[in-house]
């Protein structure tokens, strides 16, 4: 196992290096000059050269790359301006390592900024999933317990239904009808769960039911393929015939046949998740990752969108290794490849 | 002044300010209207800001959006006069703030002297000085760094001029002309101010009442950076970090004496400010009237969508309507339509009705047909071309085909695109096209809208606009936005989207800036106005009204037309 | 939202190559006729002729009503959509011209119950302007259609081509596509298109540019996971014995790759492409809620959505209508798409 482990950690690396690589190609080799996509509402001619000044865009990619990687390890300042720290050191903003980069429009490290979005960010991904794997899977189960009866067909139908939602309307519905207007839902909204944990609870209800209803539906669905597939199999007949209870052989060999797969898909899902994880913090005002993403693309702030897009991409990477080492650990023969 | 809000013009002064005056009263949903729940206010409490649109410069000589001037005027940077916290015509009658009256005017109107009140005090103890506001009005020189604010200064003060006929001075960091610049304002001493000006004011004392000539101490001032840092002589001040983009907190400034102001009571103990929401959703929230929104106040105004909600019900009780000065026009470039009758059937084509009812229908505005806001002295109420608000594309046809044109003659029409623009657009496509036009509808960037139809490169041939008099008078409207020769350069058109510079309309402009009867003023102001419409060059479409929603533990709140028909901070309270 | 687990048939092909790229896992390939229990199909016992894998999808398909109808559904939604500009330019519909008159309720709402429906405006009109709301949610269709459906085809062309590629070439070129495939795979589709717009979208952006940006991001980062379904299906066919009978008897690569490859990919590449058109349909919508979308007076299903959004509580008919119809579309696809995918993949014990 910890061969594998070994020899999958050296592969990330490689990855985390590849997307990181990729992305400073897509975002500042381009035709376009790079600088005036960072000065958000007020783009004067001497706002974008200050501010190509101030972020290094006026050097080649390679070696602005370069930079953003060794800021990764030693503190960087912006702008990179030994005369400029001398006289007016107040102009200059440090940012520890590891240092993400410098919003002009901002005025203050993604780090800064970043740190106050990811927690939003984690909260509403980590709730939305544990509610869609708890509703989904439970739904799916006794979905394929009662197959062919009409729970099972109403559950595939509303499940259909509920994934045909596209996430802002359902997030609107809940936040301007269900919310607002008949006061039925809490009112969203963040708020650290270290200094108010109930009021951070029913603040993210609404966001979190929004963000997994479509996968919940999605999860009903797989759940109950994959549970009528293992089902079908021939040590759960043998299990029947042994006179086994009912539930007992559902629970036991169906679900732990299930799991695994489903957890995989649930892995493979976080690219997807990320994108409607941004759309339910925008519907819902919620200061997150996404949203940061999405004000930044309005404002043209370039340096917060690649950290974002880097944020996402390393995430999706982190979360299928994961998956992969879970994986390994139930099933030996994957550890041999 | 631009975009969304501005100072106003309700008038002060004779009959006509008694018509003014019910003009100007909005609706207060409160029974005891003028000043709220006059009384009941408590120190205390914390009040929520949300609003839209950022208050992007918060340097006082770069303040010049209304909404954000009335936050800093009402909060952070005291002037030498301002506007008292009072609703419709009261509101322009301007009162002494830093200063202890507001001022003596020698006889020619150019030299004014104040004496500032003892008990002005910085957030840190000391003492506001002469010095602090001569050194504050004197950035606005400095046009390189501090961008984007009012220009009086640089018209008004006796600086000496270069051969291009600007001031030769080029702010306090830079310091070229300085001794020219120093000798405009005297400080006989710390307490005491004289202005020498360049040619006559007689309103002056109004002028006063902008940020822009708020003092700024010289060991805190970081140039481009003090948007953020800004440092406080009014009963507030920035606790931690403010972001010009989405907003920061104002605590109590512990130095503020209140003795000395008798415009701010700060009854509220914090400001907590946000920005960047949409106008949806921040009405989304103020409708919901949960939590923290029972504190909650805006400058957004009510977005089309959300009027019929606000004014149903219970709502309506904590919302208040007022006709705010802003005129929403189309400017029609004259160097791309040089042929007056073409401009002229633009001008017949369009009708100011669907207009109205794009933008919201009558709680949103009213059909106008003059650049001067109906509650100024200069408004009159005519009909330039005989086709009342609803517009006749038959008639504009007419004349197109008269003016010899290959017909459908195309234009381009270039807006600040929103969702409530877009369909305004769509009328006005329709229209001209029933006219015999072609229209290409070109929305653009709101925050760089006013920059792109400035150049006269990217500029079309009908340009959107909205404006509001920067104080109660024509003045404040007729040179800013059509002398030609204070806003045309090489790259730009300042104001001028219309690129008009005719020389008999600029000689009547000086004219009148030249007359000292105010009345006979305002009549010149009205007849240059209606010069310009019935050219074609100016088509006036809306005078705009703003409606607002708060929360409902808001006491004392009243919509300042002074300021621009916004919530007034002096005196609104949550206890 | 993830686009090829919409149930876990069409997965198992991904499981089959994880992130982790290991091809040896226990789970049994989509299709692979050795798995679960026999088929009972009746119909193809009962007649005995020969019939082709397509046809007796068909006759299965036919069976499922709910399948029928939804199949009923997309065409007329795809017949409605190339017809809308026929219909404007004959005057049938119209979306742009605007009707104030009929808007001069408080606030510019709609006078009347509904958004103002009336015989001439059946799903009312738009607040603040009176255009028709049918005709714009029509119009918007074709132009939604019209990109998803481009972005489908490219994403398919794309994805079967390297998908095959990968699948049959085996050893380095299989690792390295792979790797590429894992690598594209980490940026999130709808981050992307959101992400990349300032630098290839000016603002507010022209429709032109608009219309190919999104064909061209959605295809770019929505064709790994139709190259790995189709990777697996090769995978698991390539060893097959009628391959290797065809490979022994001389046949080219190309022969191969035409004759017998592709043919056994066209169905879950067809189910996919049913599935992944509403997906895209979606993304366009959510963009155009975030503003990036045509500018009028072309409206998109997700820019009429967008401006009717604010009214949820004031008019909630034009709240509802763009938003019930985007559903109807999705659901249409979704529907369809699985109904194919049972047809094409017959597990009686699931029905």
């Amino acid at each position: 196992m910890l061969a594998y482990v070994v020899r999958r950690c050296a592969a990330i690396v490689v990855m985390l290096i590849a997307v990181s690589l990729l992305t400073y190609v897509l975002f500042f080799a381009i035709p376009r000059d790079p600088a005036r996509l960072t000065c958000g509402k007020v783009c004067t001619p001497e706002l974008i050269s200050q501010n190509r000044q101030a972020l290094g865009l006026d050097r080649s990619v390679a070696v602005q790359y370069g930079d953003f990687l060794k800021g990764l390890f030693v503190s960087r300042d912006f702008p990179d301006d030994a005369e400029l720290k001398r006289t007016h050191p107040e102009l200059i903003t440090h940012c520890h390592a590891p240092c993400l980069g410098y919003s002009p429009s901002q005025q203050t490290t993604i780090n800064n900024i970043m740190g106050r979005a990811a927690p939003v960010t984690l909260s509403l991904t980590v709730g939305a999933l544990v509610l869609w794997l708890v509703v989904g899977v439970g739904l799916g189960v006794l979905s394929a317990v009662r197959r062919g009866r009409v729970l099972d067909k109403l559950l595939l139908g509303v499940s259909l239904i509920g994934y045909s939602f596209p996430t802002f309307f359902v997030g609107l519905i809940l936040y301007d009808i269900v919310s607002v207007k008949y006061g039925l839902l809490p009112e969203p909204g963040y708020v650290s769960p270290g200094s108010d944990p109930g009021g951070w609870f029913t603040g993210m209800l609404a966001p979190w039911i929004t963000l997994a209803l479509a996968y919940t539906a999605l999860y009903v669905r797989l759940t109950r393929a994959k549970m009528l597939d293992s089902m079908s199999g021939d040590y759960i007949r043998t299990a029947r015939a042994k006179g086994l209870p009912g539930h007992r052989v559902v629970l036991k060999h169906g679900l732990r046949a299930s799991l695994p797969p489903i957890i995989t898909i649930a892995g493979l899902d976080i690219a997807g998740v990320l994108g409607a994880t941004a759309i339910t913090e925008q519907v819902f005002n919620l200061n997150g990752v996404g949203s940061t993403v999405i004000a930044a693309v309005k404002d043209a702030d370039l340096p917060i969108i690649v950290v974002g897009v880097l944020i996402a991409a390393t995430a999706v990477v982190v979360v299928n290794f994961v998956v992969d080492l879970l994986y390994a650990a139930i099933d030996p023969k994957v550890r041999y490849t | 002044m631009r975009l969304a809000r501005g100072a106003v013009m309700c008038l002060a002064g004779g009959i006509v300010a008694v018509l003014a005056l019910s003009a100007c009263t909005g609706k207060s949903g409160k029974k005891d209207s003028a000043g709220g729940s006059g009384g009941d206010q408590a120190r205390g409490g914390t009040l929520y800001l949300n609003t839209s649109r950022a208050y992007t410069h918060l340097d006082p000589q770069r303040n010049y959006f209304g909404d954000a001037i009335e936050f800093e005027s009402r909060t952070l940077a005291r002037t030498l006069t301002t506007f008292p916290a009072a609703e419709g015509a009261k509101s322009t009658e301007v009162v002494p703030d830093a200063a202890t009256d507001t001022g003596t005017r020698s006889a020619d109107a150019k030299t004014w002297t104040f004496t500032l009140k003892p008990d002005l005090k910085w957030q840190d103890g000391k003492p506001v000085t002469c010095a602090d506001f001569k050194y504050g009005i004197s950035r606005s020189f400095a046009t390189d760094i501090i961008t984007s604010g009012p220009l009086y200064a640089l018209d008004y003060l006796n600086v000496p001029r270069d051969s291009a006929d600007q001031a030769a001075y080029n702010g306090p960091y830079k310091k070229s002309g300085q001794a020219g610049f120093d000798k405009s304002i005297d400080c006989p001493s710390p307490n005491k101010i004289v202005f020498h000006l360049r040619h006559p004011v007689a309103d002056f004392y109004q002028t006063l009442t902008m940020p822009a000539f708020a003092a700024v101490r010289q060991d805190k001032d970081n140039g481009a950076k003090y948007d953020s840092n800004v440092f406080s002589d009014g009963p507030y001040m920035i606790q931690g970090k403010w972001d010009p983009v989405r907003g920061g907190t104002l605590v109590r400034n512990p130095n503020w004496v209140a003795t000395s102001d008798t415009v701010r009571k700060a009854y509220p103990d914090k400001i907590v400010v946000t920005f960047g929401e949409t106008a949806d959703t921040v009405y989304q929230k103020l409708e919901s009237n949960s939590g923290t929104q029972k504190n909650a106040v805006t400058t957004t105004v009510a977005p089309p969508a959300a009027i019929p909600t606000v004014l149903s019900g219970p709502m309506q009780s904590r919302s208040a309507s007022v006709t705010d000065g802003f005129i929403n026009y189309l400017s029609v470039n004259v160097v791309k339509v040089p042929d007056k009758q073409i401009r002229q059937a633009i001008a017949m084509a369009v009708d100011r009705n669907a207009y109205v009812t794009a933008w919201g229908g009558s709680a949103a505005g009213a059909p106008t047909n003059s650049l001067i806001s109906p509650l100024l002295k200069a408004y009159t109420k005519y009909d330039p071309f005989g086709v009342g608000d609803k517009g006749d594309p038959a008639k504009a046809k007419a004349v197109l085909q008269a003016a010899g044109v290959h017909i459908p003659y195309p234009i381009t029409y270039q807006y600040s695109k929103d969702n409530t623009q877009d369909k305004a657009a769509i009328n006005i496509k329709s229209e001209l096209e029933a006219a015999g036009f072609k229209v290409t509808l070109d929305g653009l960037n709101p925050d760089t809208y006013y920059d792109v139809v400035a150049n006269p490169k990217q500029t079309a041939e009908l340009t959107w606009a909205r404006w509001a008099a920067d104080y109660p008078s024509g003045s404040a409207v007729i040179p800013p936005l059509m002398d030609g020769r204070i806003n045309i350069s090489a790259d730009t058109l300042g104001n001028d989207q219309a690129a008009y510079n005719d020389p008999s309309a600029n000689k009547a402009i000086d004219a009148a800036l030249a007359l000292t009867d105010d009345a006979a003023q305002q009549q010149a102001w009205t007849a240059l106005d209606q010069r310009i419409v019935k050219e074609g060059v100016i088509i006036p479409m809306m005078a705009d009204k703003s409606l607002y929603l708060y929360g409902s533990n808001v006491k004392g709140y009243l919509l300042n037309a002074a300021f621009g028909g916004f919530v007034d901070l002096a005196v609104v309270a949550v206890q | 939202m993830s686009a090829p687990a919409s149930d876990g048939r069409s997965v198992q092909a991904v499981l089959d190559d994880p992130a982790a790229g290991d091809p040896a896992m226990s789970i049994p390939a989509a299709g692979d006729p050795a798995v679960g229990e026999p088929r009972i199909d009746d119909s193809a016992t009962a007649a005995i002729e020969g019939r082709s894998p397509a046809s007796l999808a068909w006759r299965r398909m036919r069976r499922d009503r709910v399948t029928m109808v939804s199949l009923g559904v997309v065409v007329l939604l795809v017949l409605l959509a190339v017809a809308a500009p026929f219909l404007k330019a004959f005057g049938v519909i119209d979306p742009s011209t605007p009707h104030p008159e009929l808007v001069q309720g408080v606030g510019s709402l709609p006078t009347g119950a509904f958004s103002g429906a009336s015989a001439d405006h059946w799903l009312g009109v738009v607040p603040g302007v009176g255009q028709d709301v049918l005709a714009r949610v029509l119009y918007g269709l074709t132009f939604d259609f019209t990109i998803a459906a481009a972005a489908t085809v490219l994403t398919v062309l794309i994805g079967t081509t390297i998908g095959v590629i990968a699948g049959y070439s085996g050893n380095w070129i299989d690792g390295a596509l792979s790797r590429f495939m894992d690598l594209v795979l980490a940026f999130p589709q709808l981050i992307m298109l959101i992400a990349l717009s300032p630098i290839f979208l000016g603002q507010p952006p022209q429709n032109a540019r608009v219309v190919v940006y999104l064909i061209i991001v959605l295809a770019v980062f929505g064709w790994p996971y139709l190259a790995r379904i189709v990777r697996s299906e090769v995978l698991s066919l390539r060893d097959l014995e009628y391959i290797e009978a065809a490979r022994s008897l001389g046949a080219s690569k190309r022969h191969i790759l035409w004759k017998e490859l592709l043919p056994a990919v066209r169905g879950p590449v067809l189910v996919y492409a049913t599935i992944i058109l509403p997906v895209y349909i979606s993304s366009e919508a959510a963009l155009a809620y975030l503003g990036i979308s045509l500018q009028p007076p072309f409206p998109t299903l997700g820019s009429v959505l967008n401006d009717a959004l604010p009214y949820a509580t004031s008019d909630t008919t034009y709240f509802l209508v763009p938003g019930i119809a985007l559903v109807i579309v999705v659901l249409a696809f979704n529907l369809l798409g699985d109904g194919l995918g049972d047809a094409l993949n017959p597990r009686s014990d699931r029905m």
